[in-house]
């Protein structure tokens, strides 16, 4: 995090303490213009330029001293520090669910405001059914593939360990894998429609498998670079 | 005075940044001059307490901040709120009621039971 009075090492101090990373970047923009009263007093009171910079931040205190208030409040800290399951476990079935039920109010709110879901024979033109694709694969491969990298950037921003976000993409991984929402269409008994893969019970054939084996690389994909960045900082 | 029992210095830091912003607004560095000064260098509240207190303060909604650009930097002036107010009541009677009790005390005219 920049500061230009060098309070960096305190900033990477308490980011890892987990403090909210808004309050971080806010308390060394505040400690960087107090800094600059400080040295502006030390010279008007007659010393060089560079002595009154050491004198004012020796007047600031230490690293330490700047970080043990916020350290022994855990008021300060973020919602991702106080409560990691809350946010890596608990919240990724939820937004996993709403990359499904997204994509399907949308391909839904299509069919009515058109017309076709309540006209007396449903016939799709191909138009729909692009859109039904490109929703649907949306809901597969992109929402989840931006659900773990919201994790990953949560993480590496926050400084969580790595093992929350990992558990995370696992967790997401195997809900777009089975998870799927069918919408039937009414008056019409055997018209539905279906988001989501439902692959680990239903699709054994190889060729869903395929498809699976690449919507879990792309979903693991922000994994594999959290890693890669942990390995190689 | 600022090491010593930091429960005790967290209550009057926070009463004095409630009185000293129920005037105007204020930003860290006169705050922590303006206690200074206040108190005749008496109470010497370090950086290191006044910035996180004005943090979980504003977290309360006891506070709260605008930022403003002053010489290329950024800073931060704090107001209070009207909880701000109702805390600041609370505490000037919590600490007039202190003071009284150990005034009394001090004189000998009181003996606890």
């Amino acid at each position: 995090m920049r500061s230009d009075g060098g309070f960096e090492a305190l900033g990477e101090k308490l980011l890892r303490a987990g403090i909210a990373p808004r309050r971080v970047k806010r308390y060394l923009a505040e400690l960087d213009d107090h800094l600059a009263e400080l040295t502006a007093r030390e010279v008007e009171a007659g010393h060089a330029p560079g002595e009154a910079s050491a004198r004012a931040r020796a007047a600031l205190g230490s690293d330490d001293e700047l970080a043990q208030s916020w350290l022994a409040n855990p008021r300060l800290k973020s919602l991702t520090a106080r409560a990691p399951w809350l946010v890596f476990v608990a919240a990724p079935p939820f937004a996993v669910l709403a990359a499904f039920l997204v994509p399907l109010l949308a391909i839904i709110a299509i069919g009515k405001a058109t017309g076709m879901m309540t006209g007396p024979r449903f016939d799709a033109p191909i138009w729909y059914q692009n859109v039904i694709t490109v929703l649907a694969s949306a809901s597969n491969f992109v929402l989840p593939l931006f659900i773990a990298s919201l994790l990953v950037a949560l993480a590496i921003r926050q400084r969580v360990a790595p093992l929350w976000p990992l558990v995370g993409i696992g967790l997401i991984t195997l809900l777009d894998l089975q998870w799927h929402v069918v919408f039937s269409v009414s008056g019409h008994s055997n018209c539905s429609i279906v988001v989501g893969s439902w692959l680990l019970t239903r699709h054994l054939e190889r060729q869903y498998w395929q498809l699976g084996w690449i919507q879990m690389a792309v979903t693991m994909l922000p994994a594999a670079l959290l890693m890669r960045r942990y390995v190689r900082p | 005075m600022s090491s010593q029992n930091p429960a005790f210095m967290a209550g009057i830091s926070e009463l004095m940044i409630l009185r000293l912003l129920q005037d105007r607004e204020m930003y860290g560095y006169e705050l922590v001059q303006a206690i200074r000064a206040g108190s005749r260098s008496v109470l010497n509240l370090s950086e290191g307490v006044v910035y996180p207190l004005l943090h979980a303060l504003e977290k309360d909604g006891a506070l709260k901040s605008r930022r403003a650009p002053a010489a290329g930097r950024t800073r931060v002036y704090y107001t209070l709120t009207s909880k701000g107010v109702r805390r600041l009541f609370e505490l000037t009677d919590e600490w007039g009621r202190l003071g009284a009790a150990v005034g009394a005390v001090l004189r000998g005219g009181a003996h606890a039971v």
